[in-house]
């Protein structure tokens, strides 16, 4: 699905983020990206989404060098790609069915699929019956449900979060955990940042761990 | 990524026929949104619109002047002399080659007995004609020039002088050359007066747009990470520069309407005074749909501006 070859990454101001990192993310796979903030977790989720790109390296996605994509065709690579942010990104001047909408209108899906999909996917994160609430009425948990049912609906090869459960306890983190394992079970590949080691521990999955820019450890 | 790749598939009809409703969406959202935010949008709307109206004015203004000139009696005339031997069928002769004449709009023979009389009706000179033993004006051509062009005219002038039955063809040029140099002065003012706040609509509205731009930054930022064009994220922002400039223009059309109107009253009073009838001409259906046009170009070229420069910040 992914692989890193020799990637390093560095900021217009010197500051180099990620050093020399290989791994492979196999189709289908859900890998955790740890490491204290500023170990490059966030840059390294950058690449793939290609917000950012890397100073050297490559990085494959599905077969295909992402250093070959043109600035104008980033955009195919990210409908591929759903993401979740720590902060969830809702625009809060449009209700969860908008919200949850959007990768779709950007799309060109027609009316019909559209309210087929969004109402399935806020079902599958537990929202069914909320979705013309504004964001501002929901809970933080639920907030970052709407986010991941945004994420989902279109229906990504690749699921990228970067930091989900930052600002959740314990118990709606460990929630928001089993809906990525159970998206993972149906076939689509994960990446997920986290500093939350409990979380990791209680489950058995790949762990990709970063410090400083270097990828330390990859742990089974 | 099967399901993207089957959408993709999904023939060509399907994706036309979305793509015409989006834009048809996005017309629809942009026009509410400025119907719901009139505070916004009012004064940019007004800026817009005073700055094509008053051009628009000028123009009218300007050709009504130019039309009102082709319209006095004394349009410029062509006095062509016949020579002395020359007799009244070859001088009607020679009208009728005139008439012929690109260039000649109305030819007119005037023989000399005509003349004469004419001269004794119209002067306290009469009396030294009849003192004379026998009429000295000659059989004349009036002819009337289809171009007010000075050039033209002085050229018309001269290829009627090679006629051999023509002595001699005169024209006060003076005064043509005159007119002709203010009625260019005007054109050029208005042509410059429209340029310099065509500039200034356009520069509102791409100023316009980027504040909508700037609003919507967060909206921006997600639709690009999730996959949008740039197409896409523009589409909205150009048809609300198309709004502004259409809802510019309408305005525009009727300031004009309104200001050409209350004119036309002193206009018809003055032109009574001179026992003439005459009466601004607003342009009509013609205009109205003209200045809309104008200010639909202004809206969309302002918009363009507006979005590629302020998307381009926003980029990701």
């Amino acid at each position: 699905m992914i692989s890193f070859d020799h990637v390093s990454m560095r900021y217009p101001d010197g500051f180099e983020a990620l050093k020399d990192v290989n791994f492979e993310l196999k189709d289908g796979e859900m890998v955790f990206l740890t490491g204290p903030s500023g170990a490059g977790k966030s840059t390294l989720l950058k690449l793939i989404t290609m917000i950012e790109r890397p100073a050297s390296g490559q990085i494959l996605f599905d077969g295909l060098n992402l250093n070959r994509v043109s600035n104008k065709h980033i955009y195919k690579i990210r409908r591929e790609i759903g993401v979740v942010y720590q902060n969830h990104r809702l625009l809060f001047d449009k209700n969860v069915f908008e919200n949850v909408a959007l990768p779709l209108r950007v799309i060109g899906t027609n009316v019909k699929d559209i309210s087929r999909r969004v109402r399935a996917s806020i079902s599958k994160v537990g929202l069914a019956g909320k979705e013309r609430k504004f964001p501002k009425n929901l809970s933080s948990g639920e907030q970052q449900r709407v986010g991941i049912a945004r994420a989902v609906v279109s229906r990504p090869s690749l699921l990228l979060a970067d930091e989900p459960t930052g600002n959740l306890d314990p118990q709606l983190s460990e929630e928001i955990m089993v809906l990525f394992e159970q998206f993972n079970q149906v076939g689509v590949s994960s990446l997920i940042a986290t500093h939350d080691i409990d979380l990791l521990d209680r489950r058995k999955k790949r762990e990709l761990r970063l410090s400083k820019g270097t990828l330390v450890s990859e742990s089974k | 990524m099967n399901q993207n790749r089957a959408e993709k598939k999904s023939g060509f009809l399907l994706r036309t026929r979305l793509l015409v409703s989006g834009h048809f969406d996005d017309l629809k959202k942009t026009a509410a949104e400025l119907i719901t935010n009139p505070l916004n949008s009012t004064l940019s709307l007004l800026l817009i619109a005073v700055s094509i109206a008053l051009p628009s004015i000028f123009l009218t203004l300007t050709t009504n002047f130019m039309s009102g000139l082709d319209r006095i009696d004394e349009s410029p005339k062509i006095n062509v002399y016949l020579r002395e031997e020359v007799s009244i069928e070859e001088g009607m002769t020679v009208t009728r080659g005139l008439l012929e004449h690109p260039q000649v709009s109305e030819a007119t023979f005037i023989s000399a007995d005509e003349a004469l009389k004419e001269f004794q009706e119209g002067s306290n000179l009469s009396g030294i004609l009849i003192a004379l033993d026998e009429n000295p004006l000659p059989h004349v051509v009036e002819v009337v020039p289809s171009s007010l062009d000075p050039l033209d005219v002085s050229n018309l002038v001269m290829s009627i002088e090679l006629y051999d039955q023509v002595q001699e063809a005169s024209i006060n040029l003076r005064w043509l050359e005159r007119l002709f140099a203010i009625s260019l002065i005007l054109k050029r003012l208005v042509f410059v007066l429209a340029l310099i706040l065509f500039l200034g609509v356009i520069l509102v509205i791409a100023h316009t747009i980027g504040v909508a731009i700037q609003f919507k930054r967060q909206e921006i930022e997600l639709m690009l990470l999730i996959g949008a064009t740039h197409g896409f994220v523009k589409r909205p922002f150009r048809y609300l520069g198309f709004w502004y400039g259409f809802g510019g223009g309408l305005l525009a059309a009727v300031i004009t309407e309104l200001s050409v109107s209350s004119l036309s009253a002193s206009v018809e009073a003055l032109a009574q005074s001179y026992r003439s009838s005459y009466a601004l001409d607003s342009g009509g259906i013609v205009g109205i749909l003209a200045i809309i046009v104008v200010g639909v170009f202004l809206g969309v070229v302002g918009a363009s501006i507006g979005v590629s420069r302020h998307v381009k910040e926003i980029q990701n």
